[in-house]
């Protein structure tokens, strides 16, 4: 664009000045550039992580044209991460599904629908309600999670429909559900502040969950921050203590933290005694985890042990323990888990301020999933197999009884075996991308081509499970719907629609209700008309459950108050009050949600990873977020101009430099990975940040889980990604 | 509206009825806007970081600078994206970036560096800029780039040894971080102090006299003696000495910078077909036609030079300002020298048409003393920016060492066409520049590229990563040029054809030099990634 110049000899002031000019906004926003002045503003919920930040819509004749962090929500108070802020821009991206796609062509709704459900029905009908699956997701509002679980099951007939929140929380939920008696995360974000010591095992909050570190930070008790990791990560590098364990050898490591426990004398016995179970049998198993097993099986020395269990007794009772995708994605996961809530069990580190074990969680929605998607939990953490739960689901969705299945469905892994097998023939695919993030991801796309009917719903026709699908529906995105989300502390909150979707792109809510229409079922789902009425229902479902929303009066008080965290009972409902109601923790009692109210030591001797270093593959591989611009695979963040600014262009893998010498390679150099499954090129990065013998690569990369090992923890049947064994080439 | 579809269509309504309903629903916004607007935060901006900047505004002898706390960075970015949101920026553009520092195997370590503008108290894109773009405000220090008087001439990312300015193509002009001079103004926090979780970017006042004149603001930055950069890093954890930019092992190569290769190569080849006609004259070998058309050749070649300089500019209707940075600024001083070239030109002609051929001499010397001096200006405009690739001897290597061969080479040509004896001596100075000049070239390489501690080391391993290619026709170019061509006019080929290829060559060998001259300078900039 050239410009004439102006007469002077300098130009203070022209378009290309003005093209920046601030001015003042109103709504306590301060300064922003002119042309996006808003009229006005509302507030949402960022639609990326299970922070759950608040953020606040600059609204322009209704529409958003920008945003900033809210101020008052009590997560984020007034901070983002590059994520959300960038979330309105990935909307505009040119791959937007903008028309349902059959067999590569675009259609119209109508014939999608029909198609949709003709086939759905004809493979039903052939072959069984076992033979077609729904696949979910973390990531939409959990209003239309459930209209989803609750279509496929009790109005489709369907039996199997699990989500990808396996591939992230399904760990800490049967952890919890074994040693609470529920999926009950006890933690408020305020426990960041309030500890005294702080262990985060297999997170790295600085990168994954910035604004949650950004709590640490807030934390005027010169804590002690204590971090499990193999890697050197940004987060280890903020802590104060730093153990670089061996690769899954942490589950040994948390025993043998228990035994000095008991050894040293930090145990909190009259806890134990009112409180728990099962802790002498626990005893009896980690007498064994003396500190010289457990350092030669860690690599960690015995005295930094004893100092680790030493920091831990010092600090109690305010000790918090925090744990993510380093402990979920494991082939012991949930006892991993739950070898970390004993820590907190037998210190008596749980219902006081600055403790608790502490499941971060990954998606937006991953816990709404958890309490309402229908899938491995009947409606409102309920079981399937109960009769009694199936008949007080009945009543409060008006499903008749016997249309809810008395059995769970499989999980996500098992229906892709089932799938392989040839048991299962049709998936419907909402808002998940397995094609890129399954393990060992060719076998997954081998699975997927021999579907007769692969359906995918999603904002993205590009993305790599799309590509595959024989029908696309274009579902609009967040920002484009309304509905709720529940976030890490189980705070519930409303998020408004502000954008038109592009072309014919739906809402997930739409899709659902177009979808009972022409399946014929729509009577059932008379009275999930609105999101706001399917929330209604959803409460009525969690009735008297720990999970208990029966006091929130809709979308307008979660909009009003900052977010409710569950539960919120009618009784708590009356009493509500934003301030004394903006942090709660559970289990300030000691009562835990099992039938004798007591929290229950489970435990299980270690196991060695099922795939092992060989001579042919003498590395192993972790996975794991890259940098807090990506986000898993980038079907949103990697439309963003601004966040490819913060990404690698290539693909790096990190090694140590001794493996780095041995292999003669220098930084920069040209590789390729390779594991018993596949091989991939990338970029070598040299760096001490992960320990001879180890490497890593992020996985938004779309060929890096072609290397991955399939193996999956026994409990959850979540899939470990955090133990391949890999060689490295020139 | 649906739920009227609705009933209608359970009771016999058409499915396309709740379709066009749904699909309608969908592109309304009204219902949440209506419901849920006109938010105030409990506390204004202003008053929410109050803390993170200074009470009052700097005293004479003081100025505002940025304060990272590297404790509290963590590397989440946020910084770069509120800057790009809150500024209205184009779709890539942050005028914050985030590096990475590392240690070594003994000594591992890990830190996230945010940076931006350093507002230096001794601004180098401000010195370099030829149209005076740049405005260090006397009140607050705040480096500020006036977008309307900016050519895009570029000087000013080829001065800073932060690479903070960034060319923005759509609007052929420079943008840079203004420290967000008008929130500050009223108050307010700027976009990425507001953004920070950690609170790790402070705005403080500084004391000029306190702006540290030598070292280092962290590792991997250039030296501060250059341009005095006041933003400090502070961290409670002494930076271990061999921490270095994640980055630092990168050879990249910079931006080719095409038109400016061809001006300097076309604008050195006139000066030195001018000193060579001049020379001439000086030595009474020269008609007065005979210096005209060799005048007429070196004026050609030194304004199709200034020409395709134009080219290089994203706002060349404004580029008439460019003498106002004379004070400082080599390109301005440059741009000026070159300037008096159309006027020798209309000088030699007059002389010419007038006959007089004791003025024609004068009139010729003087252009060539002018096109020397613009050179020299050339010279100088890269030595300014302090890059090691571009040292004095390096660049006024180069740059004179073209103008006297091409200029001899010119000479050469011209005068065998006109078959003057004078060509023979022309020819034989030209055949010693070309081997003079691509030895020296090629010597300074090799001991560059071997010597870890020469100061364009780096430089000479961006070449042989990159333009080893480009280095290897140059000598094949070299061989064409001062072996074969020589020895074909000695086995009797046709000499003016002869000297004209090589000329021509001689020509392709420079622009592929100058081509690396500005690929391999291996310019400083702040820890990247």
């Amino acid at each position: 664009m050239i410009t004439p110049p102006a007469m002077t000899f300098r130009e203070w002031n022209g378009p290309l000045t003005a093209d920046l000019v601030r001015e003042p906004a109103k709504f306590g926003l301060g300064q922003v550039p002119s042309r996006l002045v808003p009229d006005a503003t509302t507030k949402a919920i960022c639609g990326f992580c299970s922070t759950g930040c608040g953020l606040k819509i600059h609204l322009k004749d209704g529409e958003a044209i920008n945003l900033t962090p809210d101020p008052d929500y009590p997560v984020n108070i007034g901070t983002a991460c590059p994520k959300g802020w960038e979330a309105l821009s990935v909307l505009d991206a040119p791959d937007r599904a903008k028309m349902p796609v059959l067999h590569g062509k675009e259609v119209d709704w109508d014939t999608a629908l029909r198609y949709f459900c003709d086939t759905m029905r004809g493979i039903l009908d052939k072959h069984g309600p076992e033979a077609a699956a729904f696949l979910s997701t973390g990531q939409i509002v959990f209003e239309e999670m459930a209209f989803l679980g609750a279509l496929a099951k009790f109005g489709m007939g369907m039996i199997h429909g699990d989500g990808n929140t396996r591939q992230c929380m399904a760990t800490a939920v049967t952890a919890y559900k074994e040693s609470f008696g529920f999926d009950a995360p006890p933690f408020t974000y305020g426990d960041f502040e309030e500890s005294d010591v702080l262990v985060f095992i297999g997170a790295n909050p600085c990168i994954a969950h910035p604004i949650m570190w950004q709590r640490v930070l807030r934390n005027q008790r010169n804590p002690e921050i204590i971090v499990v990791d193999p890697r050197f990560t940004e987060t280890a590098m903020a802590a104060t203590q730093h153990y670089a364990i061996k690769p899954k050898s942490d589950l040994t490591l948390l025993y043998g933290i228990a035994h000095l426990i008991i050894r040293d004398g930090g145990l909190d016995s009259a806890f134990i005694a009112d409180h728990t179970r099962r802790f002498d049998e626990f005893a009896v198993l980690v007498a064994d985890f003396t500190p010289e097993r457990v350092s030669a099986e860690t690599g960690i020395s015995a005295e930094r042990l004893v100092h680790f269990a030493k920091t831990i007794i010092e600090g109690t009772p305010r000790v918090s323990f925090w744990w993510t995708m380093g402990v979920n994605q494991s082939h012991q996961a949930t006892r991993t888990a739950q070898a970390i809530i004993n820590l907190a069990l037998m210190t008596g580190n749980i219902g006081k301020p600055g403790t608790g074990a502490n499941s971060i969680t990954g998606q937006c929605n991953a816990m709404g999933s958890r309490l309402f998607s229908n899938t491995t939990n009947l409606l409102g953490g309920h079981d399937f197999r109960n009769p009694a739960h199936r008949e007080k689901v009945a009543a409060a969705t008006g499903i008749p009884v016997e249309r809810i299945p008395d059995r769970p469905s499989l999980a996500y892994d098992q229906i892709i075996k089932a799938a392989d097998e040839g048991t299962v023939k049709a998936i419907w695919f909402v808002a998940t991308n397995p094609s890129h993030s399954w393990i060992d991801q060719n076998k997954m796309n081998r699975v997927l081509d021999k579907l007769e009917f692969l359906v995918v719903q999603d904002m993205y026709c590009t993305t790599e499970t799309a590509k595959r699908a024989h029908l696309v529906l274009p579902a609009a995105g967040w920002g484009e719907k309304e509905g709720c989300f529940i976030n890490s502390e189980r705070r519930i909150g409303y998020s408004p629609k502000v954008r038109r979707a592009p072309g014919q792109a739906l809402a997930d809510f739409h899709i659902f209700r177009l979808i009972a229409h022409y399946w014929g079922c729509e009577d059932l789902f008379r009275g999930w008309q609105t999101p706001e009425s399917a929330f209604r229902i959803l409460q009525r479902c969690s009735e008297n459950q720990p999970c208990d929303i029966t006091g929130i009066e809709g979308h307008e008080m979660l909009r009003k108050s900052g977010g409710v965290q569950w539960p919120l009972s009618r009784e708590q409902g009356s009493k509500f009050e934003v301030s004394s109601f903006k942090e709660r923790r559970l289990f300030e009692d000691g009562q835990f949600y099992t039938p004798d109210k007591r929290a229950q030591f489970v435990f299980d001797p270690p196991e060695a990873a099922p795939e092992q270093r060989s001579e042919e593959y003498p590395l192993i591989l972790m996975t794991g977020r890259g940098t807090s611009a990506q986000w898993h695979t980038e079907t949103r963040t990697g439309k963003s101009a601004v966040l490819a600014k913060m990404m690698p262009e290539e693909l790096m893998v990190d090694v140590n430099p001794v493996d780095a010498e041995r292999l003669g390679l220098c930084d920069g150099a040209s590789v390729r990975v390779v594991s018993k499954r596949a091989e991939l090129s990338a970029k070598l990065r040299v760096t001490t940040c992960v320990n001879p013998g180890e490497v890593f690569l992020p996985m938004h990369d779309n060929r890096v889980n072609q290397l991955t090992h399939a193996s999956f923890d026994p409990h959850s049947r979540q899939p470990s990604y955090k133990h391949s064994a890999v060689r490295i080439e020139a | 509206m649906i739920r009227d579809m609705e009933r209608k269509t359970s009771s016999g309504g058409s499915p396309v009825g709740i379709l066009e309903a749904t699909l309608r629903e969908q592109q309304t916004l009204r219902t949440p806007v209506a419901l849920f607007s006109d938010e105030y935060d409990s506390k204004s901006v202003r008053e929410r970081f109050t803390h993170l900047i200074p009470l009052s505004k700097p005293e004479p002898g003081e100025q505002y600078a940025f304060e990272v706390n590297l404790d509290a960075c963590t590397g989440c970015k946020a910084c770069v994206a509120a800057c790009h949101s809150l500024n209205g920026l184009d779709e890539d553009e942050s005028w914050r970036d985030m590096g990475l520092l590392v240690g070594t195997r003994k000594e591992p370590y890990l830190q996230t560096v945010t940076t931006a503008c350093h507002h230096c108290e001794d601004p180098a894109c401000a010195n370099g800029c030829p149209v005076l773009a740049y405005d260090k405000d006397a009140a607050t220090g705040i480096v500020r780039h006036l977008d309307d008087q900016c050519i895009g001439c570029s000087y000013c990312i080829l001065k800073c040894p932060y690479d903070v300015p960034k060319f923005n193509l759509k609007r052929g002009i420079v943008r840079k971080c203004d420290m967000c001079q008008g929130r500050l103004a009223e108050g307010e926090a700027p976009a990425c102090v507001q953004a920070c979780p950690n609170e790790a970017i402070k705005i403080k006042v500084v004391k000029l006299s306190e702006v540290p004149d030598r070292g280092q603001i962290i590792a991997g930055a250039y030296e501060s003696s250059y341009t005095r950069p006041t933003t400090t890093y502070v961290s409670s954890k002494p930076l271990p000495a061999a921490a270095k930019p994640a980055d630092a092992g990168r050879l990249e190569l910079d931006h080719g910078h095409p038109p400016l290769a061809w001006m300097l190569v076309l604008t050195q080849m006139s000066a030195g077909a001018f000193i060579g006609c001049a020379v001439a004259m000086w030595l009474n070998v020269l008609s007065a036609n005979e210096a005209a058309i060799t005048s007429a050749a070196a004026l050609v070649f030194g304004l199709a030079g200034i020409a395709l300089s134009v080219l290089h500019l994203g706002q060349p209707l404004k580029a008439w300002r460019a003498f106002l940075g004379w004070r400082k600024s080599w390109l301005s001083r440059e741009i000026i020298a070159f300037g008096a070239l159309p006027g020798g030109g209309v000088a030699i002609a007059a002389t010419w048409w007038l006959g007089n051929l004791d003025w024609m001499r004068l009139a010729v010397t003087g252009t060539a003393v002018a096109a020397f001096g613009a050179v020299l200006c050339s010279v100088m405009v890269y030595v300014d920016t302090h890059r090691p690739f571009w040292s004095l001897s390096n660049t006024a290597g180069k740059f004179l060492g073209t103008m006297l061969m091409l200029g001899a080479g010119t000479c050469a040509a011209v005068w065998i066409w006109r078959e003057l004896p004078v060509a023979t001596w022309a020819m034989a100075f030209t055949l010693l520049f070309r081997w003079t000049l691509s030895l020296w070239e090629l010597s300074r390489y090799r001991s560059a590229l071997e010597d870890e501690s020469c100061a364009w080391h780096r430089s000479a391993l961006v070449l042989t990563k990159h333009r080893s290619h480009h280095v290897e026709l140059c000598g094949h170019l070299l061989i064409a040029t001062g072996l074969l061509i020589p020895v074909m006019m000695g086995a009797g080929a046709s000499m003016s054809w002869m000297l004209s290829i090589s000329l021509v060559l001689m020509f392709a060998s420079q622009v592929v030099e100058r081509h690396y001259f500005f690929t391999a300078a291996a310019g400083s900039k702040m820890p990247g990634n």
